[in-house]
């Protein structure tokens, strides 16, 4: 009973601790040093004219096998989207762009691309934070 | 092993609150001196020995309840609540204090020019906007083959 106790009371720090997304080990690392691999972090006063906290993205240029891996990531953390614009093509997903419910004020985005899908040699993977909107958000693509 | 019949049926009564005084003070004495043993007798007894303690004593039963160990339960949930909601107040706000992050890897090159950074970052978003047109032309020619059916 007083493990139980103990357990039910620090169930809320974990909860905090486990608030990331499934994407989050791609940024993490895994693909460091990779020839192929293209990995972007912006985070601060740089991004302050987007409205926006941190830019992480992920390019992997000719690693059409990583799809796989990477899609049921997004997918899965797409699945508590609040908005989602999804295509497939080929039976898988071609491009999705996700806003995800926010955290600690912040709105969250995410985009996935496989180009592989549409004739490209590239997947990219994009997670957003910060004050914009999704229409703002959509205006940087343009 | 179940009370006898007259046990279980006064502490049926008992529990429906319609004994009599009699009817109490028989089972009161029957709970006294069985040999009897059974869930049923206990909860009686306990019930019965709990109505009968004056309410002083009654308000300090029902306190102990909440004992020193619940007390150090409660204690301890608060502080980490508090704690909880400190941290994420202050994870949320040092980030805009903290020094900014500018960095890139580039198919094995590091990139720490934040203006080529930043470039990289919108051709990144544009591949995603040309993605978004493509497939909003699909959708646009879609509906037009539907519309063609109708006219």
């Amino acid at each position: 009973m007083k493990r139980f106790l103990i357990l039910f009371l620090l169930l809320p720090l974990l909860a905090f601790a486990q608030d990331g997304l499934s994407v989050a080990s791609l940024f993490d690392g895994p693909f460091s040093g990779n020839p192929k691999a293209t990995e972007t972090v912006m985070t601060g006063d740089r991004l302050k004219s987007y409205k926006l906290s941190s830019f992480h993205s992920l390019t992997l240029r000719d690693c059409p096998e990583q799809a796989a891996t990477i899609e049921s990531l997004v997918a899965h953390d797409g699945a508590s989207a609040i908005d989602r614009e999804v295509a497939y093509r080929d039976g898988g997903i071609y491009y999705a762009f996700y806003q995800l419910p926010s955290r600690g004020g912040l709105k969250r985005y995410l985009f996935y691309l496989n180009q592989h899908r549409n004739k490209g040699d590239r997947i990219v993977l994009i997670y957003i934070d910060g004050k914009a909107d999704a229409k703002e958000i959509k205006k940087l693509l343009k | 092993m179940p009370p006898s019949l007259q046990l279980s049926q006064l502490i049926d009564l008992y529990f429906a609150g319609l004994t009599t005084l009699d009817q109490e003070q028989r089972l009161r004495h029957l709970l006294a001196t069985t040999t009897e043993q059974s869930p049923m007798i206990d909860e009686a007894r306990a019930v019965i020995s709990f109505a009968a303690m004056p309410a002083a004593e009654k308000s300090a039963a029902r306190s102990n309840i909440f004992g020193p160990f619940m007390q150090r339960v409660a204690a301890a949930s608060i502080v980490i609540a508090a704690l909880a909601g400190g941290i994420t107040y202050i994870s949320n706000h040092t980030s805009e204090l903290s020094s900014s992050k500018c960095y890139a890897m580039v198919e094995g090159t590091v990139i720490n020019d934040d203006n080529a950074i930043e470039d990289l970052m919108l051709s990144q978003l544009s591949l995603m906007g040309d993605a978004a047109d493509d497939i909003d032309a699909d959708v646009n020619d879609d509906l037009r083959l539907i519309g063609d059916i109708f006219e």
